[in-house]
């Protein structure tokens, strides 16, 4: 069985999924179904991190939701997902770039997944996030957003302990055009508006290219309609949460001295 | 016949009465139900383009001139001499512009709260000890709900003389948590594990950065002050996890909370306290607080002097053995 594919529950079946660390049961009930999720102190990196079973048993002391959707389907799937919010990617060490310069750099952003069940209308039961990431701020106190914090960093290649099978992939192009250093340490990237393509080894989202035009930090931010041909992307597995704006002018650069003040 | 005549219903039936009486139908009931309407159109024409207070405010500037140009219109109708009635609606001000000082003084007061804006509609303020959401913003008073689901009329004249927090004008802000440790404490332990515990709290900010301060040196305890920044919406989540975190993580990590404690001494040259402990015969005896007597040191068995200096109200107290 593959995760993201249609699976249909035999009776007496629970189906189960593991996505990292969170654990997902699902059972349907005439028309009713039955679904249930908890977080287990796993290890993330394990080679089963992204796994689904149909089991005869689920674990005792379940917190058990109870939905009610119309049809008869015995049919549930999982979707991935990207977060709700914006992601804050901070480097390790404060990144300048030259003048007229480009760099190419991969963001593992661990996904959301949507439950779903019927086929082949599906109704949507819920979502939840496959990993908690932290929330943090991007802005000025008084006006900015709230984000998601992602501590995994920059990465120069898609590799690493970062990505795993439940990770997007998002590749960034970073250029600046303007005629002075680029210095930044965190940058915001707008996953709502990116779509989400299943990889031969992980998923991938639409590339996004930055554009840094001058010191009003103002950014040019385009969303490619593809991800790169390294993984040999299919076609789209899940649409994004937003389709607007595809071409975004967004402030994504921090400079260092945005919070210094505190 | 005759009761008719005497009472001139004749004349009220005629044609000038009957227009008289539909221009005034027409006025009240027309110039009411034209108000609603012209209520109703300006909220749904400030309501993308106000707050939800100037909504208020128009919506009621509205109905209230609204309703005195249909108040005026029926009173000249009913041929009410207006130029008198004004009139005396002057003198009346005055005498009761005198007598109602407080509500003019409320009513003033609601204008430049309305004028200055600290705070909005739907907005947590605290006011002396009140805290709670704003319901309305009136001429005479705001209207705010309490947490524990209380109504609460504030008139506008206290809200302008008092000090007045808004606590949601920022979409985020800093929990401070004053933290007590023990002297025996390591320092520096102690900072990364409320770093940590910042980290690892998902509805704690990464940015703004935890703050993380040893604020003084106290009676009895180091005094850290741990700043967390946070979303409005997750104040409670995040005070009864962070409160719970801190409190097992230092129970685990073996950090012993600062506790009030106060030691006492022997001035100089005083002979140290003795405290003589003894076995008795009968165990609950022992429990007993015991009478202290007098004890040659030669008797003593066991004697502990309790140590340090300390003065109370500025001047040194002297303990004494007995």
């Amino acid at each position: 069985m593959k995760p993201w594919d249609p699976v249909e529950i035999r009776p007496g079946h629970y189906l189960h999924y593991r996505v990292g660390s969170l654990h997902l049961w699902l059972f349907p009930d005439k028309e009713e179904w039955y679904g249930a999720s908890i977080r287990l102190p796993e290890d993330p990196q394990r080679d089963d991190s992204l796994r689904v079973e149909l089991v005869k048993e689920s674990p005792e002391g379940l917190d058990w939701q109870r939905w009610v959707a119309n049809g008869k389907s015995r049919t549930a799937r999982l979707t991935p997902m990207l977060p709700d919010r914006p992601i804050v990617v901070r480097s390790a060490s404060p990144l300048k770039m030259a003048m007229d310069s480009t760099a190419h750099y991969f963001i593992a952003i661990p996904a959301w997944v949507q439950v779903s069940v019927g086929e082949p209308q599906r109704t949507d039961l819920w979502q939840e996030p496959a990993q908690i990431l932290s929330n943090t701020w991007f802005g000025d106190p008084a006006s900015g957003e709230l984000c998601y914090a992602l501590r995994t960093g920059l990465h120069s290649g898609a590799v690493g302990g970062d990505f795993l099978p439940y990770t997007v992939v998002c590749p960034i192009t970073i250029r600046n055009t303007s005629s002075a250093i680029l210095e930044f340490q965190r940058l915001c990237v707008h996953v709502e508006y990116l779509d989400i393509f299943p990889g031969r080894t992980y998923l991938w989202a639409n590339g996004v290219r930055v554009s840094f035009k001058g010191e009003e930090q103002f950014s040019q931010v385009d969303i490619e309609e593809r991800p790169p041909e390294i993984d040999q992307p299919g076609p789209v597995l899940s649409q994004a949460r937003r389709r607007e704006d595809r071409s975004l002018i967004r402030r994504s650069f921090s400079m260092l001295k945005f919070f210094s003040g505190f | 016949m005759k009761l008719l005549q005497y009472l001139h219903i004749n004349e009220l039936f005629t044609l000038e009465a009957l227009f008289a009486i539909l221009r005034f139908l027409a006025i009240s009931v027309g110039g009411l139900a034209l108000l609603k309407v012209l209520s109703m159109l300006t909220a749904r024409l400030t309501r993308n383009r106000m707050s939800p207070q100037g909504r208020m405010v128009a919506q009621k500037t509205v109905v209230y001139a609204g309703g005195v140009i249909v108040l005026l219109n029926i009173l000249a109708l009913l041929g009410v001499n207006l130029n008198a009635l004004l009139g005396a609606a002057g003198i009346a001000g005055i005498a009761i512009g005198f007598a109602s000082q407080t509500s003019i003084s409320n009513l003033i007061s609601g204008l430049f709260l309305i004028s200055e804006k600290p705070f909005a509609v739907g907005h947590v303020i605290q006011a002396g000890d009140t805290t709670g959401v704003v319901l309305s913003i009136d001429l005479m008073s705001v209207k705010i709900r309490t947490f524990d689901n209380q109504f609460v009329r504030i008139p506008n004249q206290e809200l302008l003389n008092s000090k007045l927090t808004n606590v949601s004008r920022f979409p985020i802000r800093r929990m401070d948590i004053p933290i007590r440790v023990a002297y025996t404490a390591d320092i520096q332990r102690v900072r990364e594990v409320l770093r940590e515990l910042a980290r690892r709290n998902p509805y704690c900010l990464d940015e703004p950065e935890p703050l993380i301060l040893l604020s003084a040196f106290g009676e009895s305890s180091l005094e850290f002050l741990l700043g967390l920044w946070f979303v409005q919406s997750d104040f409670l989540v995040l005070k009864n996890s962070i409160m719970q975190e801190i409190k097992e993580r230092f129970d685990a990590e073996g950090i012993r909370f600062g506790l009030p404690q106060r030691t006492l001494s022997a001035a100089e040259r005083t002979p140290a306290l003795p405290v003589r402990l003894e076995a008795g015969p009968d165990p609950a005896a022992a429990v007993r607080p015991a009478v202290p007597r007098a004890v040659p040191s030669s008797e003593l068995r066991e004697t502990r002097s309790v140590s340090s200096t300390r003065s109370v109200s500025g001047r040194r107290r002297r303990v004494r053995g007995a």
